[in-house]
């Protein structure tokens, strides 16, 4: 039961997710959540060992987000939100 | 216009109560209309014979705080709704407890109403859910 998460700030939404996520599950960052790539990138760099972690190329864009090719993290488009709600059974928003 | 998927229909009607939901609230009592709008998800949900459970999380652990008065607010106090969530088939209440060790709260402090989660307990519980709302 795969469960897709999406955060959409850093804080509260993403300490919870962090709670809450399990192995082979999905996290997408979006809106101002992508600011975790500046704030928790330490964080983010050991969740990728067990969480497959994107984040919206639009909000990256538009905050210029930049140091996401330090990570290993996967830039998506809406189709790409998209495909990832299909994929896994869940969709869980923390906000 | 959506096309009916008849023999789909009728298969998820069937596994509808093999369905369980979590609602999870995490938002404090009197900040906005959420952790009243969690409790009547629940509530809906629980009252269609749906295997309910209510978890708190993050800042909604202060919703279960012991002793709140909110008589000189315009608001409903929540309290007592949590004192009857039972009777209406809730089944448990669930609280996260590294968020009340965050909060310097004591489980005493705390309607005892709920089951605590420690360690990893909120992930693995969620991960057995059928469906969860976040509130």
């Amino acid at each position: 039961m795969a469960t897709l998460h999406t955060v959409n700030k850093n804080g509260q939404p993403l300490e919870l997710c962090l709670r809450a996520v399990n192995k082979g599950d999905s996290l997408l960052l979006i809106e101002d959540g992508v600011y975790a790539l500046f704030e928790t990138a330490d964080i983010l760099a050991e969740l990728i060992r067990d969480v497959s972690v994107y984040v919206l190329e639009a909000d990256v864009m538009a905050r210029g987000v930049t140091n996401r090719d330090e990570l290993d993290i996967e830039l998506v488009d809406y189709a790409g939100f998209v495909s990832l709600t299909e994929k896994n059974e869940k969709v869980l928003s923390w906000f | 216009m959506l096309q009916q998927a008849e023999p789909q229909e009728s298969e998820s009607q069937k596994s509808v109560n093999q369905t369980s939901l979590c609602v999870v609230s995490s938002q404090s009592p009197y900040r906005g209309q959420s952790a009243r709008e969690a409790l009547d998800a629940a509530l809906v949900s629980a009252s269609y014979d749906l295997p309910t459970s209510l978890l708190l999380m993050g800042d909604g652990v202060y919703q279960l705080v012991d002793h709140q008065d909110p008589s000189q607010l315009p608001r409903k106090n929540l309290l007592a709704m949590f004192k009857s969530l039972e009777l209406y088939g809730i089944e448990t209440v669930y609280v996260d407890s590294e968020s009340l060790d965050e909060r310097g709260l004591e489980p005493e402090q705390l309607l005892p109403v709920y089951t605590l989660l420690e360690g990893d307990g909120v992930a693995t519980f969620l991960a057995t859910q059928k469906k969860v709302l976040n509130f």
